[in-house]
């Protein structure tokens, strides 16, 4: 793709625009499809633990079509504002929302040099982008002219707040040992291996889950904040139904609440594939044997891996949801600010020592 | 600190026993049924709708006197002096409790309630209300078309329940003799 | 520096507090366990001050009691505990028995002590599997539900109904066992007590779990007896108090069987998850007196001679009823002038003693604490309105 911008840079403004318009389709295309396969699988899941069947109907296996039915039964559905809403926001903030999940797609590279734009601070632009979504819902909640709303709109602004310290802690350990925040480079560390490497070699460093004990530890902290960055259980405070209704979507309906609904959904999907990409060693199927994804077709592959293991944490995220009950809020405060941050901070702290010492006296760590 | 790091270690196992016991009951099958279609068999004695058996009803007006709701509506003709004939025998099931006790006063045991067991209709939902005041005298119980869905989803399902009843014993019979297999492997190697 | 701080008044920067928010919770809340309808005036996320608003249900069950014939009133007794009929039937039932001095056949006793105690556990199935999900864990509410399913369909074979049964009637049992139904109890007790183990592994002692509820809502046994908390509640506070036991009707002074208290394990004596760990062990409990139960039933008859249900009198006279009722103390108290109808029909509603304990010990809670400690007092709110 990013073949694609140079070659259509070339022929001038206007088809660079549309290159660019073509990238924006491509992503709202897969932000489109992936929460109806995403609601599909959680439902499937959902229903799979509780000893129940699911949906079964639409669609005839499984009931796949039901999500694409609820869409547009959502789309068509009466759009109501209350009457003494602040219109304005009211309006605007499921798109803030949205725009914060939907911005982040587009420095995740797919496969290896497959991306839209290769950022060089790629990771950084991730943290940074997907914090505008928390604009959005307290923009929601106040908007709503309803307290229960209100509640939803400051306990996500107070959790979110809190959960990117230590999400971004620990997405810079691994970030210590390969000294870059392009993504790609991230992904490229975890499988370097020698110059004169065949199609399967061994890599260097493997992935950077296993780099280390402290990145292993990374990866923990950095899945569990990923879940309150989400507002996934058992951190959905900001939309925790017993006790806030439906927190700061009370009040929408139709094609508004939606836009809510697939900002979760694609959210879940960011950080399982960063995840996928940071910790999981991208496309490479194995740990520590890597394999060459050069030419298109591997590199299809590679895609196909990499969906497959950023799935595969929705899934977990989904499995964990279905088992845990939830955290009360103050609780998920001290979660944040006297566990997961301290634990962030000293296994940053650690790594880097690790990293400065292991460098020094034994050979070869790097 | 030891507080702090308990805290830590029990989070994480329970978690994890939680999720264990989420997995296990993943592998489970399905307790739901797919409604309309597939059909839960129903208990004799099942309270449904009710029928009358006009032949032998002798016009005691006992179920209507019974009924805590008031819900029976009844009235009878005088034909030729001595002989009865239902003019109006409605139940109401906006009211009706479905508390058994108009079976239970009558005499001749010629009120019944009906099973409508795999009718593949939703019995008592309907939109207007009006249409739950049900002319019992009208009602013989299940048509001749739904007996014969209802044995065919009776089969169907007897055929389903056995099929799946094989499977389970021959999985049991396979795990139990893995199982046998396994404790004489240790027994050998404990022996050992 | 130090000297300009001093200079400021304190309480302009210490006090942030700012207005109260008062919030209408319920009467459709998901976590008000039917119609309540819960005042919260909340200081941020801290209760302040809390009023429970009932009545949304009222059904006038009591003034029905007068107008209707103790045979006629024992389907709407089934209506006010929804969760726990067959001990709603069984206390209507003693009660009027009482009056009309009725001698129960022994089997039909023994059915009605199986079929009290499955409708028990059935009960508290369903209060801990929607305290998990008041507590946002929902796959428990499924596996409860799951389990509870196998109960109603039990009691739907004997007695044709799956919620509102008026199986027990005033001399007896409405039906005699089905074949196969005995055996069948035996099979779903020991297909339960295991299924019970993992609902303790899932929930009971997660840690999210125990921390949400230990500590919460603590209801010291001064209070709880002030309040005239009865059942798992005032157990879980810490007394031994079981009508069963200590007062026994029907034949339950034949069973062995202990009474859970609360013993403060993660927490204070009467929190939260004391009242809900009385009702897993109570359901061991229910299910050890089955079993006795199941090995003692004899044959025979299952309704008292003379009972005749268009022409059952009373004599005249007063009595009252209590039977333990998984919520608490359900009493009846009837009197009869002799005729067919009571003069004068009045319940004890456990629920209804429970719900006023809320202004007491919401207040200083948190708001998700509210929602859980409303939960694990576990009140029906068709027996509050009645």
């Amino acid at each position: 793709m990013e073949r694609l911008v140079g070659a259509l840079e070339g022929l001038g403004e206007s088809a660079f625009a549309l290159s660019l318009l073509m990238c924006a389709g491509v992503v709202l295309g897969f932000v489109g499809i992936w929460p109806l396969f995403a609601v599909w699988l959680e439902r499937k899941a959902s229903a799979d633990f509780q000893s129940r069947l699911g949906p079964m109907y639409v669609g005839g296996f499984h009931g796949w079509l039901q999500t694409l039915a609820d869409g547009i039964k959502l789309a068509f559905k009466e759009d109501l504002i209350p009457a003494q809403a602040n219109r304005v926001l009211f309006w605007i903030a499921p798109a803030v929302a949205f725009c914060g999940a939907f911005a982040t797609m587009v420095v995740i590279p797919i496969a290896q040099g497959v991306e839209i734009v290769n950022l060089d601070i790629g990771i950084f632009f991730i943290l940074a982008i997907s914090s505008v979504g928390t604009i959005g819902v307290v923009m929601a909640g106040w908007a709503s002219n309803n307290k229960w709303s209100l509640y939803g709109a400051v306990r996500e602004a107070a959790q979110l707040v809190s959960y990117e310290i230590p999400i971004a802690l620990s997405l810079m350990i691994p970030i210590i040992a390969v000294g870059n925040l392009r993504l790609g480079h991230i992904v490229g560390f975890q499988c370097a291996g020698p110059e004169d490497a065949g199609f399967v070699y061994l890599s260097h460093h493997g992935w950077l889950l296993f780099y280390s004990p402290w990145t292993l530890a990374a990866g923990l902290i950095y899945f569990v904040a990923s879940l309150a960055e989400c507002k996934r259980a058992p951190f959905d405070l900001p939309e925790a139904e017993s006790e806030l209704v439906s927190g700061f979507h009370t009040e929408y309906s139709g094609l508004r609440f939606s836009f809510f609904f697939l900002e979760e959904y694609v959210f879940m999907f960011v950080v399982s594939i960063v995840g996928a990409l940071v910790f999981l060693g991208g496309w490479q199927p194995l740990p520590f044997v890597s394999f060459q994804f050069d030419n298109p077709l591997m590199k299809l592959i590679g895609a196909g891996i990499l969906l497959g293991k950023a799935v595969f944490l929705v899934w977990v995220q989904i499995w964990l949801r279905w088992t845990l009950p939830r955290l009360r809020v103050d609780q998920v405060m001290t979660m944040g600010y006297k566990y997961l941050t301290p634990l962030a901070m000293l296994t940053l702290m650690g790594m880097a020592l690790y990293q400065y010492w292991g460098c020094r006296y034994i050979p070869g760590i790097l | 600190m030891f507080t702090y790091m308990r805290n830590v270690v029990d989070s994480l196992r329970t978690t994890v026993k939680g999720m264990q016991v989420t997995w296990k009951n993943l592998r489970r099958p399905e307790t739901t049924v797919e409604y309309p279609e597939q059909l839960v068999p129903l208990p004799e004695g099942y309270r449904g709708i009710h029928t009358l058996d006009t032949d032998i009803c002798i016009y005691c007006f006992q179920c209507a006197k019974i009924c805590p709701v008031d819900c029976i509506e009844m009235r009878a003709e005088r034909v030729e002096k001595k002989f009865l004939s239902w003019e109006v025998f409605n139940i109401d099931y906006n009211k009706c409790l479905f508390c058994d006790l108009c079976i239970e006063v009558c005499p001749k045991d010629c009120i019944h309630m009906d099973k409508r067991d795999g009718s593949a209709k939703f019995a008592l939902i309907t939109d207007d209300r009006s249409t739950l005041n049900l002319d019992i005298l009208e009602y013989k119980g299940l048509s001749e078309a739904d007996k014969v869905a209802v044995v065919k989803v009776r089969e169907e399902n007897a055929k389903k329940a056995a099929e799946k009843a094989k499977a389970a014993a021959e999985k049991k019979a396979a795990a139990d003799k893995d199982e046998s297999e396994d404790k004489k492997d240790k027994a050998d190697d404990s022996g050992k | 520096m130090a000297a300009t701080v001093e200079a400021r008044p304190p309480d302009k920067y210490v006090d942030v507090r700012t207005q109260e928010l008062q919030i209408n919770m319920g009467p459709q809340h998901p976590a008000t366990h039917g119609v309540l309808r819960v005042a919260i005036w909340a200081d941020g996320e801290i209760v302040t001050r809390a009023e429970p608003d009932i009545g949304y249900l009222h059904r006038c069950a009591e003034k029905i009691g007068e107008s209707v014939t103790h045979i006629q009133y024992v389907p709407y007794t089934d209506r006010y505990d929804y969760l726990a009929a067959m001990n709603n039937n069984l206390g209507y039932c003693l009660a009027v028995e009482k009056l009309a001095e009725l001698e129960i056949p022994e089997r039909a006793e023994y059915v009605r002590v199986i079929v009290s105690e499955l409708n028990r556990i059935a009960s508290h199935l369903m209060a801990i599997g929607t305290y998990g999900l008041d507590l946002g864990a929902f796959t428990p509410f499924f596996y409860a539900f799951r389990e509870r399913e196998e109960i109603l369909r039990i009691l739907e074979w004997i007695c044709g109904a799956r919620l509102t049964y008026n199986f027990i009637r005033i001399g007896g049992v409405m039906r005699d066992c089905p074949e196969g139904w005995l055996e069948d109890i035996t099979r779903f007790l020991d297909y339960f007590e295991p299924r019970l183990e993992e609902m303790n592994e899932l929930l009971t002692h997660n840690h999210i779990f125990v921390n949400r509820t230990a500590n919460i809502g603590v209801v010291s046994l001064e209070q709880a007896v002030k309040y005239g908390l009865t059942g798992p509640n005032l157990r879980g506070s810490g007394m031994r108090w079981d009508l069963r036991r200590d007062d026994p009707y029907s034949i339950y002074d034949r069973f062995e069987f202990d009474i859970p208290i609360g013993t403060g394990i993660k927490g204070t004596v009467g929190d939260c998850w004391d009242r809900y760990w009385v009702r897993i062990l109570e359901m061991g409990e229910s299910v050890r007196i089955i079993r006795q139960a199941l090995d003692q039933i004899p044959d025979g008859e299952i309704m008292a001679k003379g009972v005749r249900h268009l022409a059952f009198k009373c004599k005249a006279g007063e009595s009252y009823q209590a039977v333990e009722n998984p919520r608490g103390e359900l009493g009846y108290y009837l009197i009869s002038e002799g005729g067919q109808i009571s003069y004068r029909s009045r319940i004890r509603a456990p629920s209804f003693c429970h719900l006023s304990i809320l202004e007491e010990i919401l207040p200083g809670s948190m708001f998700g604490d509210a929602v859980a400690i409303i939960g694990s007092i576990d009140i029906v709110l068709g027996e509050v309105d009645r």
